[in-house]
């Protein structure tokens, strides 16, 4: 037989390189801002938070007479959060783990751990999504409502934060002598879709990351900022399907300031993974591995004032 | 695990006098389901689809089935690409085209006979109690982005907004709109949601209507934002207001008093006094149209409250608690929805049992 290309078998043709590729891997970002709160085991499952409302001012003096003023009433509000548990798993042959050069339940344990955060990041998008205030973007040019989103979009939703006694999530990020930055303000974190980009990109007054005077204290998944807000992106940011008025799809901004929402893990319930070798599960003749992961967690949102959706059309 | 198929479950209804689809809550995604007629099997009855059965290797909405003839009870297999089983993962649901309108038909009777329907030439696929999202509504455009319900269906005809109709008899003004489109929407799945407003009364007791099945409980404190369109901009983020006020209102956000969730009226009614307040009224569509006016007035949780006793802004029920019931929740579930092809025939005790495979290398090569 005459030896040339076309003849070589294929396992000659072909090396296995055991250096895998990558896998896509989503920005988490939705739990950036949020409150970590643990719930000790063995006390239920829905963890209550409490928050005194404001007493009145009281700027009438005392007259003479020296009468004690009427009392003012001390109102609670309780805000509750159910954890809830979720898991996954995946069923490996035996057969597989002892043919295959590649070590199967490694890149099982990866990709578990990488869809238990997604899924935890998801869960807190889908919150803010369902139960955050919401404010239209409104000065853009497109024509749609909500418009694409403007610097007076930024500003009316920093104003609202304002108005609302909203604390900042981020210092200012000061001036520096070098070319083309730009000083940041005081801001509120922003999560976004990566679909923004182009709309971010268009409006007027937005600082690109690496235009900051000191990019030292930023995350990976930071775009930039305008004026008071600073925008953190991700793939799996909320997009609300065909719900504008002229029937485009809608970007669910959510402009958060400390404390406005959080995140409840139960301290027995963190997240794990579980591998269970061949002969568990009604496995008599050890055919099976599985390999899952679960995790306990909840989220609410826990001052309805520092937390706004800002809807933008545009991508 | 060994086994190729575990079992979700098994779920029994018996159909009304005119069968509509039903929605079964799973707690997995299954593989294969099936549903028997437990009244005419066997019987000298003809009925279409007397078992039917769906495999996820099927498309959404198809089905295979066993037709019982007549006399004979023998029986006839079957299939269909759609009315069958339609497999809903209410975190990923599916979307649907948007669909031409017509005509948006706003009829204020008040107090209780007011309408509004919508004027499609195609109403496929649409249930009642489903939620639909109007778009670009000409002369309407200010019920843009509402998910509202499907309270009635004339097939290929038109639909009604029952709740909407509600808050129409308790006051809301709007004009109807001309052609358009509407969409099929599922909402989302945490709990509770925000929701937009269609009406709010000016009362000692203000009540707040919807345009969907509200997820407000008795007990649970609510805030609002009114944008100034809409006039009652007083009821704007109430929470961490401390001045009671001319009217006297309590500090904070505001205590639902009593929920209404009927098949036409979805409504709270909240320990707040609006009669000084600016009146609720809905922006025109030229008024919502032109860029400021343009977001939407909307009610959302805003933590717990005393739960009163029947309704009562200052007696708590006795003894007093707590509400649990408003607990920011995922309730998210996977459902399959029945089709009428298969749903079976009328007054028919239906079985339901569904499986999920196990059996799996979890590796596949594209």
């Amino acid at each position: 037989m005459t030896v040339s290309i076309s003849t070589l078998p294929p396992q000659i043709q072909q090396r296995y390189n055991a250096k895998l590729l990558s896998t896509p891997e989503h920005n988490l970002i939705h739990q950036l801002f949020a409150t970590p709160v643990e719930l000790p085991d063995n006390n239920g499952f829905i963890d209550r938070q409490s928050r005194y409302d404001r007493l009145d001012l009281f700027e009438v003096p005392l007259d003479d007479a020296q009468n004690n003023p009427p009392p003012q009433s001390l109102n609670r509000v309780d805000v509750d959060c159910r954890v809830r548990v979720y898991a996954t798993y995946i069923v490996l042959t035996r057969q597989v783990t002892i043919t295959n050069e590649d070590p199967v339940l490694n890149s099982a344990a990866a990709r578990l751990g990488q869809s238990l955060r997604e899924t935890q990041d998801a869960l807190q998008r889908d919150n803010l999504e369902s139960s955050a205030s919401i404010i239209n973007c409104v000065n853009g040019q497109n024509g749609d409502i909500p418009t694409e989103m403007a610097i007076e979009d930024v500003d009316d939703v920093f104003t609202v934060l304002q108005n609302n006694s909203g604390e900042y999530i981020t210092n200012i990020v000061e001036a520096d002598l070098k070319f083309g930055t730009s000083p940041i303000g005081d801001a509120y974190g922003c999560m976004l879709t990566s679909r923004m980009i182009p709309v971010l990109y268009n409006m007027t007054g937005f600082v690109k990351k690496f235009q900051y005077p000191n990019i030292s204290q930023t995350l990976s998944t930071e775009l930039g900022g305008a004026n008071n807000v600073r925008f953190f992106i991700s793939e799996q940011g909320s997009v609300s399907v065909g719900a504008s008025m002229l029937g485009n799809d809608i970007a669910n901004c959510f402009v958060a300031a400390k404390e406005s929402y959080k995140v409840v893990w139960q301290a027995g319930g963190k997240a794990r993974f579980i591998y269970l070798p061949p002969g568990y599960n009604n496995d008599p003749c050890m055919l099976r591995h599985t390999a899952g992961c679960s995790f306990y967690q909840g989220q609410c949102i826990t001052n309805d004032l520092w937390l706004q959706n800002l809807r933008s059309t545009g991508i | 695990m060994a086994l190729p198929f575990s079992f979700i479950g098994k779920w029994d209804y018996t159909n009304p006098a005119t069968p509509v689809a039903v929605n079964i809550p799973m707690t997995d995604k299954p593989d294969w389901v099936f549903v028997k007629n437990l009244t005419n099997w066997g019987d000298t009855t003809a009925v279409t689809s007397i078992e039917s059965e769906w495999f996820s290797s099927m498309a959404q909405g198809a089905y295979i089935a066993e037709n019982q003839t007549v006399t004979t009870n023998a029986l006839a297999s079957a299939a269909g690409t759609s009315g069958g089983f339609t497999f809903i993962d209410q975190t990923n649901p599916p979307t649907f085209a948007k669909v031409a309108v017509t005509s948006v038909t706003v009829t204020s009777s008040p107090p209780s006979s007011s309408t509004v329907v919508v004027a499609t030439g195609n109403t496929a696929g649409l249930n009642v109690g489903d939620y639909v999202r109007l778009i670009n509504i000409t002369s309407a455009l200010e019920l843009s982005s509402i998910a509202f319900q499907v309270t009635a269906i004339t097939t290929n005809t038109n639909f009604s907004l029952g709740m909407m109709a509600t808050a129409v008899n308790a006051g809301m003004s709007v004009a109807s709109g001309t052609t358009g489109f509407y969409q099929k929407v599922y909402p989302g799945f945490m709990y509770p949601k925000l929701s937009p407003v269609l009406y709010i009364t000016q009362a000692t007791q203000a009540k707040v209507y919807f345009a969907r099945p509200n997820d407000y409980s008795v007990g649970e404190l609510v805030d609002f934002t009114i944008p100034a369109p809409y006039g009652m901009t007083q009821l704007s983020y109430l929470t961490g207001t401390p001045i009671a006020g001319a009217t006297s209102n309590p500090p904070g956000a505001a205590r639902v008093l009593v929920v209404t969730n009927t098949a036409t009226e979805s409504s709270i009614t909240i320990n707040y006094d609006t009669t000084g307040f600016t009146a609720f009224q809905f922006p025109t569509s030229a008024i919502y149209s032109v860029g400021a006016n343009a977001s939407p007035a909307t009610c959302y949780p805003a933590g717990s409250g005393i739960v009163p006793l029947n309704g009562s802004a200052t007696i708590p029920q006795s003894p007093p608690g707590t509400n649990l019931v408003d607990t920011f929740d995922n309730k998210a579930q996977y459902v399959m929805n029945l089709g009428l092809n298969v749903v079976g025939p009328a007054n028919a005790k239906m079985v339901v049992m569904a499986f999920k495979a196990d059996f799996n290398n979890a590796i596949t090569n594209a």
